[in-house]
This record gives structure tokens, C-alpha cells and sequence, in this order.
């Protein structure tokens, strides 16, 4: 099978709202004021009001009451409402309300929730200020499995079976084997289709090999840890829900010594507790 | 709760507020055990003053060494089974072990 040919089924998918292509362009260039940014998230009500309700929620811990879009934009920076929009956007894609997908979404979700919060504490202790972009791509660092499960269902089941079948096989081991490619580069592809920042598609391709990082090793090795560590304290249900190995270039490139792993795990824990309250899938 | 110099402090000892830097940054949270490894850190980092937990903190999540080792005990493989190998290298040792101590503390919580 041909990525390609996965990637022109992608049309049956639930679309990526078209704020979050139109968002994601606008960054790219610097030179987009607070209303212009504003009055593109506005002209979807609905996911105004999800970034409204986010930006006042305890997950933020914002002084005061932000009412509308461009005010959060100036509260929380330009960034975070991006990574926010684009997180509550392909949320919509992991949704599965006829249950007709074999993996559980509703968990997968909740992992790709927990890796988000982990990795952006992760690289939180190297670089406050890349933490949001590591949250927007533990977002999407597993959106390959969506799009595979949605699009060839077939080839999913026959994927399962292999792990089903023989426990020492990893997933990456089982998608190699029935597509000739994983899930990882199947994400990378749609995420560029979709015109996703460079860090993003970095982080998509290599979450499960850090040290070939090409634009952002930090953030990939963010993701990477972050993936590791939501699969140990079991947050979600991934569809490779164990531990199977951790890069040790990804430990170095941010610092992370076995010292810092249990105040570490209980941040996580704790703001994974918060985040899950309010972003529940509804 | 009560604040003690950093050079009072005793492995073993409870966290009642975050551990912050200058900026703010959250360096060990509060319901941290001290050990070895995290007060030779706040040594490192200049830290002066901590407030710790005392008897007269009754607190949920005061429990005893004895408890917590018993609840590691029931839910060690339970987190065990999430990792391909728990012993496949010393950063994954570490990270089980950091996890099964959350984990315990989190049933012992009621969580």
C-alpha cells in the first residue's frame, strides 16, 4: 500500500475545520494583528465559545473573566489560542459516535490528552516558552492511527491480529508490516496536506525516533518522553499501551535526570486530572 | 505545617507548599516526599527555606512509609504490566518506580 493512496481516502474523515488550516497559515507569518487573528476564530461560533470556555477554565488560571476572542488572544498569547483552536479542531477527528471503528477512540483521546500535558511539562523544564508547542503536537503526535483506523479499517483489524496474536510484536512492528509504513509517517503526510508548522510535522514523524529530529529536537524529544510517561501512569488507552522502549537522546537533549521523575509524575497526574474535566470530548 | 532552612530538612519529609524558583517555576510541588536526590537538588539550586508538613498536618495525604510500601506492594504489577520490560534500562527503572509510588499514594487517596 501507498501513502498517498491513504491520504486521498482522507475525504471521508470528519473535516479539520477550516479556521484551523486558516490559523495555522496566518502564524506562519508574524505580521497578523489580535483582530484579524480574532475575527478568523470568530467566524466559527462554535469553537469561539469552546476557546472561551478553555480560556476561563482552571486548566489557564486566568485572573479575570476573558469574554471574547481577541482579549484571550491578548491574555494568552497568540500561540496558546492557536494551539487551543487546533487542539479543540482535531478533537472533532478522534470523535467515533457510531462506535465503527476497532480501536477505542474515547481512549485514545484521552491519551493523546495525557501526552499533550505531558510532554508540555516535560519541556517545561527545559523551555517555558515551547511548552504550548509541545502540548499542540502531543495533540497530534498519534492522529496516524485515527486516519488509518477511520479510512482502512481493513488493514486496522489485520494490525490488531498481529498484536493479538503475538504479544513480543510492537504496533510499529505490526503496522510495518501490513501497510509497509506506521502511523507515524501516514501523520506526518496528512499534517502536511493540512499545512501544519514544521515543528508539528517534525514531531509527528519522529515521536518515536527523537534522535532523527530534524527542525525541533527538543519538542520531538518532549513527545517522546511525554508519550512514555502517559503510557506508565496509564492516562488513556493507547492502541500500544505499554512502555516499549525510551530513546536515551531524548532524556539528554532536555535534561531529565531519574531524580526528576517523581515530582515530575505527580505534575502530570495532577494538571492531568485538570485538563481531563475540561477537555472531555462532547 | 511548619518552615524549616533547608539544612533541617530529612529525607523523608512531606512538602506542604510548591518548591518555586525566582521566576516562579514550579520546582517540586507540594505532597512531595523529600529524598536524597530531590534536597541535594534544592541545596543545588541555592534554595533556602521549604515548608514541610508536621504532625499536626492531618491532612488525606498523610500516610505512613509502612502504607505506602504495602499499596506499592498490591499495585506493583498492575504497573509493571504497563512497561515491555520495567528493568530495561536505568531511566525506565526510575520512571517505574516513580510511577508505582504515585500510584499508591493515588489509591491510597482515594483516586
Amino acid at each position: 500500500m501507498d501513502i498517498s493512496q491513504v491520504i486521498n481516502r482522507v475525504s471521508d474523515l470528519p473535516a479539520l475545520p477550516e479556521v484551523v488550516i486558516h490559523l495555522n497559515n496566518l502564524l506562519k507569518d508574524n505580521s497578523s494583528g489580535v483582530d484579524h487573528v480574532a475575527g478568523v476564530i470568530e467566524k466559527d461560533a462554535a469553537l469561539s465559545s469552546k476557546v472561551l470556555r478553555l480560556a476561563n477554565s482552571s486548566y489557564y488560571g486566568l485572573a479575570s473573566q476573558v469574554d471574547s476572542v481577541s482579549r484571550a488572544i491578548i491574555v494568552l498569547g497568540f500561540n496558546t489560542v492557536c494551539n487551543v483552536v487546533t487542539s479543540v479542531g482535531v478533537s472533532a477527528i478522534f470523535k467515533d459516535p457510531k462506535k465503527d471503528t476497532d480501536i477505542d477512540m474515547a481512549g485514545l483521546w484521552m491519551h493523546t490528552l495525557g501526552c499533550a500535558v505531558s510532554s508540555k511539562k516535560v519541556m517545561q523544564k527545559k523551555n517555558e516558552q515551547d511548552s504550548e508547542k509541545a502540548f499542540v503536537c502531543g495533540i497530534l503526535h498519534d492522529i496516524g492511527k485515527v486516519i488509518i483506523a477511520k479510512t482502512i479499517p481493513e488493514e486496522q483489524k489485520k494490525i490488531l491480529g498481529i498484536m493479538m496474536s503475538n504479544p513480543h510484536k510492537t504496533l510499529l512492528d505490526a503496522e510495518t508490516a501490513v501497510l509497509g509504513f506506521t502511523h507515524a509517517e501516514i501523520g506526518f503526510a496528512i499534517a502536511r496536506k493540512w499545512h501544519f508548522p514544521d515543528y508539528i510535522l517534525d514531531a509527528i514523524r519522529y515521536h518515536h525516533h527523537p534522535a532523527s529530529a530534524k527542525i525541533s529536537p527538543d519538542i520531538v524529544s518532549a513527545v517522546h518522553l511525554g508519550n512514555a510517561i502517559t503510557k506508565s501512569l496509564a492516562l488513556g488507552k493507547s492502541t500500544e499501551p505499554r512502555v516499549t522502549s525510551i530513546d536515551p537522546f531524548a532524556w539528554r537533549q532536555l535534561d531529565v535526570k531519574a531524580v526528576d521523575l517523581p515530582a515530575l509524575v505527580t505534575e502530570i497526574q495532577n494538571e492531568f486530572d485538570i485538563a481531563m474535566e475540561i477537555w472531555i470530548l462532547d | 505545617m511548619k518552615t524549616i532552612n533547608i539544612e533541617d530538612c530529612a529525607e523523608g519529609m512531606t512538602l506542604a507548599h510548591d518548591v518555586r524558583s525566582d521566576s516562579g517555576q514550579v520546582l517540586i510541588p507540594k505532597g512531595v516526599m523529600l529524598n536524597s536526590e530531590n534536597l541535594r537538588s534544592l541545596r543545588n539550586r541555592g534554595i533556602r527555606k521549604i515548608v514541610v508538613q508536621d504532625d499536626a498536618d492531618k491532612g488525606p495525604a498523610e500516610f505512613s512509609r509502612e502504607e505506602i510500601e504495602k499499596a506499592k506492594e498490591m499495585y506493583y504489577d498492575v504497573v509493571a504490566e504497563r512497561f515491555l520490560d520495567p528493568a530495561s534500562d536505568e531511566m525506565i527503572k526510575a520512571l517505574f518506580q516513580a510511577v508505582l509510588e504515585q500510584t499508591a499514594r493515588r489509591v491510597l487517596s482515594g483516586k
